[in-house]
């Protein structure tokens, strides 16, 4: 179980450019659900899973996960609990290490790193099978640097990377965005597909109203770092791409409306 | 062919030099200017111990202990203080200067009436090969000049295989995701900070060995020996990437080696030319700058990227 408690992330905290990326936000989520977020542009929805990862710290709130208080831990000490997946598939994998020693660094995900050689004949086989199960050919690259293996490659091995160890919390960021549409399609297929059989908590950030209504199992809408809709069970269900479309244009419409009801009432009254 | 010898056996000693350059300046990306501190603290370390009795090889690996805690101090200065990494190296370089005059007592230690490796390594080449020269394929070779040569050549082939043995531990391929890619390592669970710090340190180790065993062999040791160590590693260190043009550790490691070795053999020769020694860092300064600039200019030339990164670390 993953919950948030009043969490406000501040950036330039006591200046004039100060920004709630997250205003007082609280959310718990529940074992084995796959959760979308979506959102536009600066509505909190990274710095949510930012701060879920650890590489920002919030001015305030608790973060609990798996009953454990996680809000101070650094991001180093999370990560037995939670394997990330970044928009950047670049981000994900060491370029000038081999594909299987990439693995083996993720095999020891948030365990003491010893002198132990990395690498054997058992993890290199086990390696090999999960690859293959990928169906991407990657079986037989075990030895290539992973900087020659394309975009799409690397977002797989780094999915493969991120839950190869059952994390208690799966963060994906905008993970297909950088991918083109039929190697986004065949990630996005992948990922529903380890979520499902791992049975994994896991959290995706998407700008794909088409994603965001077909997988999971909950929507969430974020904006200016506050939750405005939460669907889930059969409301998400019957969600269709026009009605967050229609949310979207509401919130615009409401933005709009600030501004101009403030001149408004600076008018009448000053 | 005497003059061969030595040049060889500096050679392998200052490929120590070039091991711990590639620790720090390719697996981490960190130009680590303790480097031309380290080299003497090692010498420094291991001349003052001798002096005072101690057996050599002890003394050897406490200039080793020496020098890991010096890249220990680069290391948290620019980690836990968060100095940018030039800086950092640049402090403990120049704090290194006044320990090191402190360590010897003066700015030159003679290491003549004492035992040292290499009058150890004397008392062994009579054992094996009398005092007579011997000849090796028709030139007629110094024994003591062999045995130093096999001796340095036996222990930088001992400190490689070790390195390569450990840069494939979790730790050692830890320590490497880290200067490839740091967010990664960190979302794995990796201590970036203390990776980097180990790291310096193994780096700082080998390079303070070196000095510590440059000082042997020339039989002294002298506070200025550093000045420009750093950049003559890089040079070193560039010939050989250029010539494993690989990423592979293994051609690495090796490239390191031959490089320094090579790159000692070319200084040898252009001083014998005539080069004068007054113009021997500004040389080797502008080799350095050559190797850096000259990729990109020669990519647009020809239009063509390359394929191995030789001059500049891969991922800098």
């Amino acid at each position: 179980m993953l919950e948030l408690q009043n969490i406000t992330v501040l950036f330039h905290p006591n200046s004039p450019d100060e920004v709630r990326a997250l205003d007082n936000l609280s959310l718990s989520i529940q074992p084995h659900t796959f959760v979308v977020v979506i959102g536009s542009n600066g509505s909190g929805k990274s710095t949510l899973l930012n701060t879920l990862a650890g590489s920002l710290t919030p001015v305030a709130g608790t973060l609990r996960l798996g009953g454990r208080d996680i809000t101070r831990r650094p991001e180093h000490r999370r990560a037995a609990l939670i394997g990330r997946v970044f928009q950047n598939p670049f981000s994900g994998t060491a370029p000038h290490l081999t594909v299987a020693e990439n693995l083996a660094l993720a095999v020891r995900r948030g365990a003491s790193r010893g002198l132990r050689p990395a690498l054997n004949a058992r993890l290199k086989a086990s390696f090999r099978e999960r690859l293959r199960d990928l169906n991407l050919g990657l079986e037989d690259r075990l030895d290539a640097e992973i900087g020659t293996l394309s975009g799409g490659q690397r977002q797989a091995i780094t999915l493969l990377m991120a839950t190869w160890q059952h994390p208690e919390l799966l963060l994906l960021d905008e993970h297909t965005a950088a991918l083109d549409p039929r190697t986004a399609d065949q990630i996005t297929r992948l990922t529903e597909r380890i979520i499902r059989e791992e049975r994994l908590t896991a959290l995706m950030v998407t700008h794909s109203m088409q994603q965001a209504v077909t997988l999971g199992d909950r929507l969430l809408m974020m904006h200016r770092g506050r939750l405005v809709y939460d669907a889930a069970g059969p409301e998400k269900r019957r969600l269709r791409v026009e009605h967050l479309h229609d949310k979207f244009q509401a919130l615009r419409r409401a933005d709009l409306l600030d501004p101009s009801a403030a001149t408004l009432l600076h008018q009448a009254y000053v | 062919m005497n003059l061969l010898l030595g040049s060889l056996t500096i050679g392998f000693i200052l490929s120590l030099l070039g091991l711990g350059i590639y620790i720090s300046f390719w697996i981490f990306s960190f130009p680590d200017m303790t480097a031309d501190g380290s080299i003497v603290v090692g010498a420094a370390v291991a001349a003052r111990l001798m002096l005072a009795g101690v057996a050599p090889l002890p003394a050897t690996l406490a200039g080793m202990l020496a020098g890991a805690l010096a890249g220990m101090v680069t290391g948290i200065i620019h980690t836990v203080f968060k100095v940018n990494n030039l800086l950092a190296g640049i402090l403990t370089m120049t704090a290194l200067y006044s320990i090191n005059l402190h360590i010897m007592g003066r700015s030159n230690l003679p290491l003549l009436n004492i035992r040292t490796l290499s009058k150890d390594a004397a008392a062994i080449a009579q054992r094996l090969f009398g005092s007579a020269d011997i000849n090796l394929l028709g030139w007629q070779v110094n024994p003591l000049d062999i045995t130093q040569l096999l001796l340095a050549g036996g222990a930088v082939m001992l400190v490689a295989l070790v390195l390569y043995a450990f840069f494939r531990t979790q730790l050692g391929m830890a320590m490497r995701a880290t200067g490839d890619n740091d967010q990664m390592i960190r979302a794995l669970g990796g201590n970036t900070n203390l990776l980097k710090i180990l790291g310096l340190a193994l780096s700082n180790a080998l390079i303070a060995l070196s000095g510590a065993l440059l000082a042997q062999y020339q039989g002294f040791a002298d506070v200025q020996m550093g000045i420009g160590m750093l950049v003559w590693g890089l040079a070193s260190v560039i010939i050989g990437m250029a010539l494993a043009r690989s990423n592979r550790l293994g051609f690495a490691l090796s490239g390191a080696i031959i490089g320094s070795i090579l790159f000692r053999l070319l200084v040898a020769i252009a001083l014998r030319w005539g080069l004068n020694p007054n113009d021997l860092k500004l040389v080797t300064a502008l080799f350095v700058f050559a190797t850096l600039v000259l990729p990109g200019v020669l990519a647009k030339l020809t239009g063509r990227k390359k394929k191995y990164q030789t001059g500049v670390p891969h991922h800098a």
